[in-house]
């Protein structure tokens, strides 16, 4: 019988819109992997399919496998863990509470250097949080079957990330008791605020892409939520599940609408996540400051985004694999993809950096030159070596499988990813800032300890809410993974040879 | 037509081929009050059961619509009428600044229709159905296949509609109280 | 003292307070005394809490629960109770602030002041132009005057052996003394006066010395220009001052005169010489000023051509251009044995200004400094007089009624060592900090029986002396001032005292016995005997009106007789000052140019004012050449120990271009070492190696490193332009050539740069756009307006390590960039203020519109719109903008209440959190709009408006008005060739523009 695929539940690569022969590298691929790698994989998966989901697993050992984090009593590591995440969120509360007391001066910021660790931190946690929503929707688009495994954690981290990132605009202005003044609430001084300037767009792009981000999210739990509520033992935990779970009964009616509404989420989801970054670009790209006032911005801004926020992914998911043992379902595959797709933005990255220098030169701008001359040779030139050797250099290694498939390269490799994209960002604002215009207001900006430990606190909310996530929550769209498994083809077993026949 | 005692016959499937299947005769034997339950979204199976399309992506077109249009005019009415004010002697009608907000605002009520929209027209939350009294219909969240089959459908009848199911490889047959 | 110890130091000050609540807990009688003082609280606030300090435990506990909601403490808001009027005062309008005519002695100058008032309490000193002192001019010390009288630490009871004293004791022990006197015929006893520039005074002390025969009077002041006068009574001139008639001199030589700067009547000679650097027309001419000096005055910043030479050679160079000029036939007479100079490397440079000097006989004018010799000032009288300036360009002005005095501070020290002062009355200065370190004059003081010092603050000499009075302020006391021209004014008080207190006239009049010893009827009495006139009352009246006494007579100065043969017994005790080396440096100690000669160190508008050429603030330190400093192997901030005759002093070098080679520059006024919360541990006393004999340079000094570095705050780090047009300038030949040679500035064509990517909503075509100019040929860099805006717009001071941060808050700042060699540089400065542009690159980031265009032009700033998020500032291309990182405003007025008292009602109060800038003072704007519209033309009327920094200026280098009007001052001058606007090229078209520099060197020496 003749049927449309349905994506991307479709278990039918070409389906996926993939030439047959992609398929069967897909499937080396991860064959190889499977075998270098994952012990269990030494059976065969029961037919030709590329193995996304590795060992002999079942619709209801991979519910077992994933709701086993969740249902088994707690691993130590994870105690340990949320026990620092914790100490760090507690360090964030004491060092916003002084700054509040007392007033931005607990900071490092001066004149001429107004923005510093701050909108650092801010832009570097919007950044990391692309990762996410690249993984669900524009992968989702693309028809990558691959990201089954990992966008429900990739997601996880994009909220997370917003969180953190949202902080920073919050608490940097002077006065943060009027800070609702930055929405458009009508008042009695009829006063609103200017739509002109980049820092309202900011908090209408972060706002929606953090709404957004959750609402997808969200919908992706729904029927994972019921697995659990369906699998609970306590009576809170049916209860807590259940009610979030909004009474699911995987009914297909509902799937019908469902499917679509998470196609369309991702539809938009995609440009919206474009439209993030660059926006936070405009932060810098609108005003006229040298160092700042730079065309290329929006892509490049964007490039790193994924950048980062893909080290971040693969951070992350190494340690989660590890504690929770999800080698079958997190393969060495996903890995090396997300390795493939660090080179590329990386090396755009790279590309922004030269063509700023390229552009500062050819405009023949004095300032403009001067501002990037200082970067590289002036007092941060330091920062900047760091950030190009990081961010540049380091990824290039993934043009080498071996480095690609290796966990603790990627591992390494990923957190310089990090620490550099954090000083791209350091070095746009700080370097910018502190000579510009007329050499009698330049200053150098030295952080605070009160700058470090905000941004240390940063981390401990991040680690706290993952460490909620991974014991509270499927960490592994369940419903999704099993969808891409060969026995979710209605063809398989009975009428599998069929389907391979008709097309 | 009167109250049934009886909300219908929940049949149980061991795999989603034999529910695809399956759905392909219930629905060919024109029942109407119907409905199948997956673990996952078992693909084509709308199609098996005979469905349509979703109405969701309208519902998404106008929320989004609302949107845009929302954002550029309050921005318009601010700068034009509520709060014209001399800035960096900009015009007043800086629509280039203004295309970040309206988009942003564009995307923000279109999710709210994808999400909000596909609760209302599969009437969620509903945390309390019938099928949920099955001890079996757990493991519709795991790895087993349901169909159900109303007693408000005409052609429903408690006996007939159950040796019907099992005759179409049901692995277990039960009547679900309202 | 390292820099570890300056900075425990600095969290001492925290230490302290928090002992101070330990002893709190204890309730220790001694914090029962504090509690008497009128504000111990928060006496540290000016310190910075450089991170967590005193109240960060509290603080972050607080904080925490706030954020608990168990408090809402977060926001502190002060609570203030309002009393009004019963019944209004008359002649007093609410919000309609008063002006009254005053004099103050500021520096070693009279000036003539019209003293701002609302409902009562003084807040602002401006220029009186009636005066010729002033002229309508002030300067940085004259502005912030006012702020001395809400001086935290002032005195507020008399002390005896450093225990309070009530009056009566005090008034009983004044009265024995006055008796004891009279008996004594006087002998034994010694009086000090500061000056004699006070008639009222003067005529005092004549009376004392008629009660007292026997008792001797010193005089010791900063500003007594004690070198000059030596010079002038050796030459047959005793008791006369010099009076400079710049604008009258075409070419002015000075010798290490400071006469724009620190020396003598600072604002007239900036007055008159700023006329000469007007450039309004293209045919005007330019004065020539040449400086010779051993590092940057302001004198030499505003010099044409500067000679680099050091203190000690300038003697020489007097006295070679002596031989040069009677070799080119100015009969110049006998130089009295000074020394024949040949062979120097600034021969040709000074046969150079000989030859136009003699060129402009009668049009030229040579000015000796203060911190110079007397015969140099000698040989300097009689060049003058050779090129027959006497009476053109200079006066000499003698004042018959000067006492005679037994001498200066050395005669006093050396009177009271051999143990023959009984009775030492010091009314007002401070020997025991200022006298040279050689005289030990704090243990002279011990010799003296009876030592009675009034004094301002409790001092270093107050707490030697047995008995201290506090002394009123000059704006709460009568008295009178005579200007170094003769012209008298009356010192009237805006204010009774805000602490009981004394005048110096009212405290000698008690010791002489007269009565009644009240300041009003001793001031009115003396001027009523000298004006024998039936309507004298309506005169007073007058001369209080105008501020000054227009019916005394000047003294005639058309005919001077000299008697040169003086010439030689001024030589005779002179010294020579060998050639330095890096072994043996030479040491100069000039004033300093915010503190003075630290009569001003508890003043924090200028202990935090940058100093003009070093860029320092709340530090001074040892100036020194780069190349010196290199051969030295010395970095900026290096602690150095200096050693000269036996004495040492362990201060921080600050490498300066612009000082000569060899030389190291201490200024004095720092380093004070009494309780003053605002003064106590900043900064060096340069005294410590000062000697008497001579009291501004040395010769011989050690310079060895000492251990570690000591913080040094300054404002501007980078003193290069770094080749961008920011200050231009051109010769006067070039400008000739080219008038618009600023053009040449700029990066885009300046057609271009009114060329935008929209269309302007507003093209300000309506009503009055206001604007200003900048002349930077006549802005001698003086800092009058940085501190006339502080004053008038309430900005906040911060503390030095907040200035290290660089969040000091001045909305305008004198820029100083070096131009040429390091060797021998010159500089340039530039006062930036916001320069207001209508396409202003602030505006459109700020997300809550806090800052927008006013109709008339103004880039208006809405404090409580602003919620800080510091965009603005970070977009601005001239970095105007200011940020309250803490509640600055707070924190000085917990530091002391009485700071409140000096606020300008009609200026908000800065928040924490907010941005704040220059407003082109916009309340003086809306206070002429709202009398023109009562007026009924609602056109303000052009010069109606003067922003605050305008009226300050000296150099009326600043014109503010309405540059629609092409009749206005501001918009002719817009129309000048010299006409430039600061980066241009970024399109943001300023309505501040500058007018480009241009110097007139002398073309054989360019």
């Amino acid at each position: 019988m003749e049927k449309k695929p349905q994506i991307p539940f479709s278990p039918d690569p070409t389906a996926a819109g993939l030439p047959a022969s992609q398929s069967h590298e897909m499937q080396s691929a991860g064959m190889s992997s499977a075998a270098s790698f994952a012990s269990g994989a030494a059976h065969e998966p029961v037919d030709a399919r590329a193995p996304l989901v590795l060992g002999n697993e079942t619709f209801a050992s991979i519910t077992d496998t994933v709701a086993r984090p969740i249902e088994s009593k707690t691993p130590l590591a994870w105690y340990i863990c949320f026990a620092i995440s914790l100490g760090m969120l507690s360090l964030l509360g004491v060092s916003i509470a002084w700054l509040f007391w007392e007033g931005i001066g607990v900071w490092g910021n001066n004149s001429p250097v107004y923005w510093a660790w701050d909108i650092t931190n801010f832009v570097f946690w919007v950044g990391i949080g692309h990762a996410g929503t690249l993984i669900s929707a524009v992968l989702f688009l693309f028809r990558q079957k691959w990201r089954t495994s990992v966008n429900r954690f990739a997601e996880a981290m994009t909220i997370f990330a917003v969180m953190c990132a949202l902080i920073f605009p919050g608490i940097h202005v002077g006065r943060v008791w009027t800070a609702y003044w930055l929405l458009p609430l009508p008042n009695q001084m009829d006063a609103w605020p200017n739509f002109r300037s980049p820092l309202l767009w900011d908090v209408f792009a972060v706002s929606t892409y953090g709404t957004v981000s959750l609402l997808f999210w969200y919908t992706g739990l729904i029927p994972d939520l019921a697995t659990l509520r369906d699998r609970a033992k306590s009576t809170i935990a049916r209860v807590a599940y259940g009610i979030f779970a909004l009474g699911w009964r995987g009914s297909n009616r509902h799937w019908l609408n469902y499917e679509k509404a998470y196609q369309i989420l991702a539809g938009i989801s995609t440009p919206l996540v474009l439209s993030v970054h660059t926006i936070v670009s405009f932060d810098f790209a609108t005003s006229q400051l040298p160092g700042w006032h730079t065309t290329v911005f929006p892509p490049y801004f964007v490039a790193g985004a994924i950048f980062s926020g893909f080290a971040m992914v693969i951070n992350l998911m190494i340690i989660a694999r590890w504690v929770f043992k999800l080698e079958n379902i997190v393969t060495m595959r996903h890995f090396e993809n997300m390795a493939k797709i660090i080179l590329l933005t990386g090396s755009l990255v790279g590309y922004a950096y030269a063509m700023e220098f390229f552009i500062a030169w050819y405009s023949g701008n004095p300032y403009e030159s001067f501002a990037f001359i200082n970067r590289a040779t002036g007092p941060y030139a330091w920062a900047y070596w760091t950030m190009v050797s990081c961010n540049v250099i380091s990824p290039q290694l993934f043009w080498f499988k071996k480095i690609r498939t290796n966990l603790w390269a990627l591992f390494i490799i990923s957190i310089f990813v990090n620490i550099g994209m954090w000083f791209e960002r350091f070095v746009i604002i700080v370097t910018s800032l502190h000579r510009d215009f007329l050499p009698s207001s330049w200053a150098y900006f030295t952080p605070t300890v009160w700058d470090v430990t905000t941004f240390i606190g940063s981390w401990g909310l991040f680690f706290t809410m993952f460490c909620l996530f991974v014991r509270f929550l499927p960490m592994v769209a369940i419903a999704e993974v099993k969808s891409v498994m060969p026995e979710a083809d209605p063809h398989h077993g009975t009428g599998g040879d069929h389907a391979q026949g008709t097309h | 037509m009167q109250q049934h005692p009886y909300f219908g016959v929940l049949a149980e499937f061991p795999s989603a081929s034999a529910i695809y299947h399956a759905c392909e005769k219930v629905r060919d034997k024109g029942f109407r009050k119907w409905d199948a339950h997956t673990p996952f979204p078992v693909h084509g199976l709308d199609r098996a059961m005979g469905l349509g399309s979703s109405k969701l992506p309208w519902i998404v077109l106008c929320m989004a619509i609302l949107g845009g249009t929302g954002g550029f005019g309050l921005q318009a009415w601010i700068n034009l009428n509520a709060y014209p004010v001399v800035i960096s002697n900009k015009p007043y009608l800086s629509w280039q600044a203004f295309m970040p907000v309206t988009f942003e605002l564009t995307v923000l009520l279109g999710a709210f229709g994808a999400v909000f929209g596909m609760w209302a027209l599969n009437m969620l939350p509903m945390w309390y159905h019938s099928v949920f009294r099955s001890k079996r219909f757990l493991r519709a969240s795991d790895d087993r296949f349901f169909i159900t089959i109303e007693s408000k459908d005409p052609k429903f009848d408690a006996n007939a509609t159950q040796a019907f199911l099992r005759d179409i490889g049901a692995t277990h047959v039960e009547l679900l109280e309202q | 003292m390292t820099s570890f110890e300056e900075y425990t130091m600095t969290n001492g000050q925290q230490d302290k307070t928090y002992w101070r609540s330990l002893e709190q807990l204890a309730d220790a009688p001694a914090f029962q005394e504090k509690l008497k003082a009128e504000f111990p609280l928060g006496a540290n606030e000016l310190e910075l809490k450089a991170g967590p300090s005193r109240r960060t435990f509290l603080g972050i506990i607080g904080a925490s629960m706030a954020l608990a909601g168990v408090t809402s403490g977060c926001i502190r808001k002060p609570r203030e109770k309002i009393l009004p009027y019963t019944r209004r005062p008359e002649d007093l309008v609410e919000g309609v602030a008063q002006q009254y005519a005053s004099v103050l002695r500021v520096g070693a100058s009279a000036l003539g002041v019209l003293v701002t008032s609302h409902q009562n309490r003084p807040t602002k000193i401006e220029g009186n132009p009636l005066h010729p002192m002033s002229l309508g001019g002030t300067s940085a010390w004259a502005q912030a005057m006012v702020l001395d009288l809400y001086d935290p630490d002032r005195s507020q009871s008399p002390l005896q052996s450093r225990k309070e004293a009530g009056w009566q004791s005090l008034e009983a022990q004044l009265a024995e003394l006055a008796s004891s006197i009279k008996g004594s015929q006087g002998s034994g006893t010694a009086l000090l006066v500061e000056n004699a520039s006070s008639p009222v005074l003067n005529g005092l002390i004549t009376e004392f010395q008629k009660v007292a025969p026997q008792a001797k009077v010193y005089v010791d002041d900063a500003g007594s220009r004690h070198a000059q006068s030596t010079a002038l009574a050796a030459l047959g001139l005793s008791s006369s001052q010099v009076v400079l008639e710049i604008d009258k001199a075409e070419v002015i030589l000075s010798l290490d005169s400071d006469f724009l700067g620190t020396e003598g009547d600072v604002v007239r000679n900036t007055k008159l010489f700023a006329q000469g650097r007007k450039l309004d027309t293209p045919e005007a001419t330019l004065t020539r000023l040449y400086s010779v000096e051993p590092h940057f005055s302001l004198t030499g910043v505003n010099a044409d051509n500067r000679l680099l030479l050091r203190a000690g050679e300038v003697g020489d160079f007097a006295s070679a251009l002596f031989d040069e000029l009677a070799a080119k036939g100015v009969r110049t007479g006998d130089k009295g044995g000074a020394p024949n100079v040949t062979g120097r490397p600034w021969a040709k440079w000074m046969s150079a200004v000989a030859a136009d000097l003699a060129a402009n006989r009668g049009r030229s004018l040579i000015v000796a400094g203060d911190k110079q010799p007397a015969w140099v000032h000698g040989l300097v009288v009689a060049l003058n007089e050779a090129l027959g300036n006497t009476g053109t360009t200079v006066r000499y002005v003698p004042d018959a009624e000067a006492p005679a005095f037994a001498g200066g501070i050395d005669e006093l020290a050396q009177a009271l060592n051999s143990g023959g002062v009984k009775t030492l009355v010091m009314l007002g200065g401070n020997p025991a900090y200022t006298a040279p370190a050689d005289l030990a004059f704090s243990q002279a003081i011990g010799k003296a029986a009876v030592s009675v010092h009034l004094s301002y603050l409790v001092d270093e000499t107050s707490t030697l002396a047995t008995w201290h009075i506090p002394r009123s302020h000059e704006l709460e006391a009568w008295g009178d001032l005579r200007a170094s021209d003769g012209t008298v004014a009356i010192r009237q008080p805006l204010i009774a005292p805000l602490f009981e207190s004394r005048s110096e006239i009212e405290i000698l009049a008690r010791l002489i016995g007269k009565e009644p010893a009240r300041g009003y009827e001793l001031t009115k009495n003396h001027w009523q005997a000298k004006i024998a006139r039936p309507d004298f009352d309506r005169v007073w009246n007058r001369w209080l009106n105008d501020g000054v006494a227009g019916d005394v007579v000047r003294p005639n100065t058309s005919t001077v007789a000299f008697n040169f043969a003086g010439q030689a017994a001024l030589y005779k005790n002179a010294q020579t000052f060998a050639e330095p080396t890096l072994e043996s440096l030479e040491l100069r100690f000039p004033y300093s140019t915010t503190l003075y000669d630290g009569r001003f160190a508890n003043n924090a508008w200028l202990i935090e004012l940058p100093d003009t050429v070093t860029k320092l603030s709340w530090d001074n330190a040892a100036l020194v050449a780069p190349k010196t400093a290199e051969k030295l192997k010395l970095e900026s901030m290096d602690l150095v120990s200096v050693e000269v005759e036996g004495r040492t002093l362990e201060i921080p070098v600050w490498v300066t271009p612009g000082v000569a080679e060899n030389v190291l520059v201490i200024p004095q006024g720092w380093g004070r070492t009494f309780e003053g919360r605002v003064a106590a541990g900043y900064g060096f006393n340069a005294n410590l190696l000062r000697s008497a004999r001579s009291p501004y340079m040395l010769s011989g000094a050690k310079v060895s490193k000492g251990k570690g570095q000591y913080v040094l705050a300054t404002t501007q780090d980078h003193g290069r332009m770094e080749g961008r047009s920011i200050v231009r300038e051109a010769t006067f030949a070039e400008y000739r050539k080219e008038p618009t040679f600023v053009e040449k500035g700029e990066l885009i064509d300046r057609s271009q740069q009114k060329t935008l990517l929209w269309r302007r909503p507003y093209e300000f075509e309506n009503g009055q756009q206001w604007g200003m100019t900048i002349d930077l040929n006549s802005c001698t860099g003086c800092n009058a307006c940085s501190v006339a805006c502080t004053a008038e717009n309430n900005v906040s001071v911060v503390g030095k390590e907040r200035v290290l941060k660089g969040r000091e808050m001045h909305w305008i700042r004198i820029d100083r960039y070096f131009t040429g060699s390091v060797d021998d540089p010159q500089a340039v400065v530039q006062p930036v203020a916001c320069v207001h542009c209508e396409n202003a690159p602030c505006e459109q980031v700020c997300p809550v519109g806090a800052t927008v265009h006013s109709p008339e032009g103004l880039n208006d700033m809405a404090y409580n719109r602003c919620i800080g998020t510091r965009y603005c500032a970070n977009n601005c291309p001239y970095k105007v903008r200011r940020f309250n990182y803490f509640a600055f405003a707070k924190e000085n007025d917990e530091s002391n209440p009485l700071y409140a008292m000096q606020k300008n009602p009609n200026v908000t109060v800065r928040f924490r959190g907010v941005i704040e800038k220059c407003s082109y003072c916009v309340h003086r704007i809306n206070d002429a709009r709202i009398e023109a519209k009562k007026a009924g033309t609602g056109i303000v009327p052009d010069g109606r408006i003067v922003p605050a920094c305008a009226q300050a200026c000296p150099a009326d280098a600043i014109v503010f008005g309405d540059v629609r009007n092409p009749e206005s001052r501001v918009s002719q001058l817009k129309a000048t060739p010299r006409n430039y606007v600061l980066l241009g090229e970024l399109a943001t078209q300023p309505r501040t523009s500058f007018l480009a520099k241009v110097r007139n060197p002398n073309p054989e020496l360019v």
